[in-house]
């Protein structure tokens, strides 16, 4: 931990921390453009009366910067008000919900990984094969299918004509299978595709060229020195897809009836329920930005260049 | 993506050799029975969206009650009356996927040029002006990555009412983030070029420098990019409509029969599946000839694929 390396780590969660006050401001602009949470609060036959009494209770009433300062100052404490609905802390009913976003969302990384490598380290290796055409047709066709429809065609398949698994809902390990692998197709198909060429890259490198002049097997090689060079672009990649798996989860939940954050904002925003919406959001900007800033930093410690350069 | 060495020899020789013409270059292509195949089919799917109102059989949003949930010619009890079938309000599916395919590529038509206008510009200004201008597009593209465009997307539904113009102007606003950091990367490399260092210091303007050394060197990569946001603009319309805050329901787009074929999956499979076949068949064709392109137009990336 040298002083380059503290002065990064603290210009980035600088940074980040800029871009939440960015995500949370947005959000209180577009859902305030939304709809008014009235026609949600008071019943629809309420007296004029009774509609006034329940702006002032909500502090709907106040002008609209006092509002936003009041709501800045409360989501620095983390504190998002009650849901309009339930009556709860919005920030509770988010925080009910993540595990069941979150399992989802490892569920399609680890799906994307488990096949994603293997596949794109056979694919280069078997390269001009029939192995590696299937492989790369593989990647295409995930790279080209809507993540939602996929679902859907799954359950068609595994549930409704085979019976075999659960067509949604939350259970065990069995209800997570079908979400996961629709979540995670599309990052199987970039891991897969980098993997491959990463892999392709390296194998014509000096370093391979050395260690098959020791005389390793090609297994070895393969598997304990080439993949180590070739998954640092994987990195990347699944870096920038934490944000586009949690965003999926969005239509994935809705698709698999599953009860996580994404269902939550989209019924959220239909009940013009503010305080939900805000506070899904800002913990959903806290995930991608955190996943993000992992990924760079474990980064330098994977690549011994990188960490010598910063 | 990395600049090619090629194109900054061809536009800035510096022995000022002819260029070789268009019809030459073209021919020096290789891998055209590929290309050519991927343009063929893209250009097929165009000639659909254009003449669907000659193509389609029947009216996408005329009723049949009586006829409803008749499945595709070729199963039993099919007919060839309704090739695909018919919805649940007895719709004909084929008419609606033929006037799905208008809205898909209108959506890309109008969405992508936007996109790449704004993104392109954004990504200029940040990598050429650097400094205050970068560090503000930086931060905006950081939150379009932690902003879900899809939530976005509701959001602006809830605001304005599902329309064809609101997935337009998500897709732009999300879209453009892709430009910017691909340009951004690019200038940020050409500047320090010496093609451009001479042009500067023969005293030329900001503006043209920005004309005439670096976007002629963006072209290549800028192409490749729209090629390949085709899938995902279209991927983009069909989850928006999905969610209902796409195309209102008088416009039948892909995501929308999807949406509503959900509800009859046990009974009727061709509702949901159809659609998304033809959603897969416009994005694969895209992907290949954008992959296809990027390998035309920089050599040095064709053996690593």
């Amino acid at each position: 931990m040298d002083a380059n390396f503290t002065r990064s780590l603290i210009g980035r969660l600088i940074q980040s921390a800029l871009v939440i006050f960015l995500v949370i401001t947005l959000v209180f602009i577009a859902v305030r453009a939304a709809g008014d949470p009235i026609t949600v609060l008071a019943p629809f036959d309420a007296s004029p009366e009774a509609v006034e009494e329940i702006r002032q209770h909500y502090g709907l009433d106040e002008p609209l910067p006092v509002q936003y300062l009041a709501f800045i100052w409360n989501a620095v404490q983390l504190d998002f008000g009650d849901s309009f609905r339930t009556g709860q802390p919005a920030m509770n009913e988010v925080v009910d919900r993540l595990p069941a976003t979150l399992q989802l969302g490892a569920g399609a990384l680890i799906f994307s990984v488990l096949v994603g490598v293997p596949l794109g380290v056979i694919s280069a290796v078997k390269r001009g094969t029939p192995v590696d055409a299937i492989c790369r047709f593989v990647a295409l066709i995930g790279q080209a299918t809507p993540n939602f429809w996929l679902g859907l065609m799954l359950i068609l398949v595994f549930a409704v004509y085979f019976g075999l698994l659960p067509t949604g809902g939350t259970g065990g390990i069995r209800n997570l299978i079908l979400p996961s692998v629709a979540l995670g197709a599309v990052t199987l198909a970039a891991v897969l595709r980098l993997t491959r060429s990463g892999m392709l890259e390296v194998m014509e490198s000096d370093f391979i060229r050395t260690a098959r002049s020791k005389g390793l097997t090609e297994r070895v090689i393969i598997w304990r020195h080439a993949i180590r060079q070739a998954l640092l672009p994987v990195l990347t990649i699944l870096g920038i897809h934490v944000g586009r798996v949690i965003a999926g989860t969005i239509v994935i939940e809705t698709v698999f009836s599953w009860p996580g954050i994404g269902r939550l904002m989209i019924t959220s925003v239909g009940s013009a329920d503010y305080p939900v919406v805000q506070a899904a959001v800002f913990v959903v900007a806290i995930v991608i930005i955190a996943a993000n800033f992992i990924v760079d930093f474990s980064y330098r410690f994977f690549d011994p260049r990188i960490r010598a350069a910063a | 993506m990395s600049t090619t060495e090629t194109a900054s020899a061809t536009i800035d020789d510096p022995l000022g050799r002819p260029q070789p013409s268009l019809l030459t270059r073209l021919r020096r292509i290789r891998g055209w029975p590929a290309g050519l195949m991927y343009i063929t089919i893209f250009v097929l799917f165009v000639g659909v969206g254009i003449f669907a109102p000659v193509l389609a059989p029947q009216d996408p949003n005329h009723q049949e009650l009586v006829e409803r949930l008749q499945p595709p010619a070729w199963q039993e009890d099919g007919s060839w009356d309704r090739p695909l079938g018919t919805d649940d309000l007895g719709r004909d599916v084929l008419s609606r996927m033929i006037y799905g395919t208008q809205i898909a590529l209108l959506v890309v038509a109008i969405g992508i040029p936007i996109t790449m206008a704004l993104g392109t510009t954004l990504g200029l200004l940040a990598g050429f002006r650097g400094g205050f201008a970068d560090k503000v597009l930086m931060r905006l593209v950081d939150l379009q990555l932690a902003f879900p465009a899809i939530l976005f997307a509701v959001l602006i539904a809830a605001i304005f009412g599902p329309s064809l113009r609101n997935v337009i102007l998500v897709i732009v606003i999300f879209g453009s983030a892709a430009y910017a950091r691909v340009v951004r990367g690019e200038v940020l490399s050409l500047r320090e070029r010496d093609f451009v260092s001479a042009a500067r210091s023969i005293g030329a303007s900001e503006k043209r420098i920005v004309a005439r050394h670096i976007l002629p060197n963006l072209v290549n990569t800028i192409v490749v990019l729209m090629t390949l946001e085709v899938a995902v603009v279209i991927f983009i319309e069909a989850a928006l409509s999905f969610l209902g805050v796409g195309t209102p329901v008088t416009q039948p787009s892909w995501g929308q029969m999807i949406s509503e074929g959900r509800d009859y999956i046990q009974i009727a499979w061709w509702l949901p599946a159809l659609p998304g076949l033809a959603i897969v068949a416009l994005s694969l064709v895209a992907n290949l000839a954008g992959d296809w392109l990027r390998d035309v137009l920089d050599p040095r990336r064709r053996n690593v694929r």
